[in-house]
């Protein structure tokens, strides 16, 4: 049994489902998720889709990458997510890694945002250039782990 | 698609509320300024055509790539 599946198995039903209305940029059929973090303290979470275990995208807190990551969430995102009070927003960044690990990136110009409050979500791209969607983490990644972060 | 020719500081109008101005230009580019009503999403389109690809990369990622990060948080 691979990983995701054990996960997929132990943590689904505990979890809350996350609906994108409108899918995530480029899987606009799959449209509700669960957040689950995988078995050992690794500072990643999955994005796993609920009707098949073979669809998850691997997601990280941007803030935790990158503490001076900052943006506006605009009125379209605010909108379909009858988002109300910023606290309920949760902020992830969609992660790539390739076979060589060390070069893994994050996607920081098209963030996921989640309203907590109605468990919907949308993946919002930036209109300024300041982020990379490819911005290396592996530096970072190596910092968090060997500092034990969540 | 509708064709018009600009020079630099001309305007087109779309709608009644989009104005899109030629601000600079030179061989390579040109800059644009845009003024549109805020819920009106203005979007490179590059941007969107490689968060397409990194989201099919990130959603055909490798079990054993994980299972060789977990090793190296179990190393560190």
């Amino acid at each position: 049994m691979t990983k995701t599946v054990e996960i997929f198995a132990n943590n689904l039903s505990e979890e809350k489902v996350i609906t994108f209305k409108e899918g995530i940029l480029g899987l606009e059929d799959f449209k509700q998720y669960v957040l689950l973090s995988p078995e050992k303290d690794l500072p990643f979470k999955y994005l796993q889709y609920t009707e098949s275990e073979a669809v998850a995208l691997i997601v990280i807190n941007p803030f935790l990458y990158m503490p001076a990551y900052s943006f506006d969430i605009d009125d379209e995102t605010i909108l379909a997510l009858d988002a109300k009070e910023p606290a309920d927003i949760l902020v992830l960044a969609v992660v790539v890694i390739p076979d060589d690990y060390t070069k893994m990136t994050a996607n920081f110009t098209a963030p996921i945002i989640i309203n907590t409050s109605n468990m919907l979500g949308k993946q919002m791209v930036l209109q300024d250039a300041k982020y990379q969607i490819r911005t290396p983490i592996f530096e970072v990644y190596q910092e968090l782990i060997s500092r034990g972060a969540e | 698609m509708l064709v018009l020719t600009r020079k630099k500081g001309e305007s087109i109008l779309i709608g009644k509320d989009i104005r899109i101005t030629i601000l600079e230009l030179d061989e390579e580019k040109m800059r644009i300024g845009i003024d549109a009503p805020r819920d009106v999403k203005v979007l490179r389109e590059e941007l969107l055509a490689e968060t397409i690809h990194s989201n099919i990369e990130s959603s055909k990622f490798q079990k054993g790539v994980l299972e060789k990060l977990s090793d190296l948080n179990g190393h560190a």
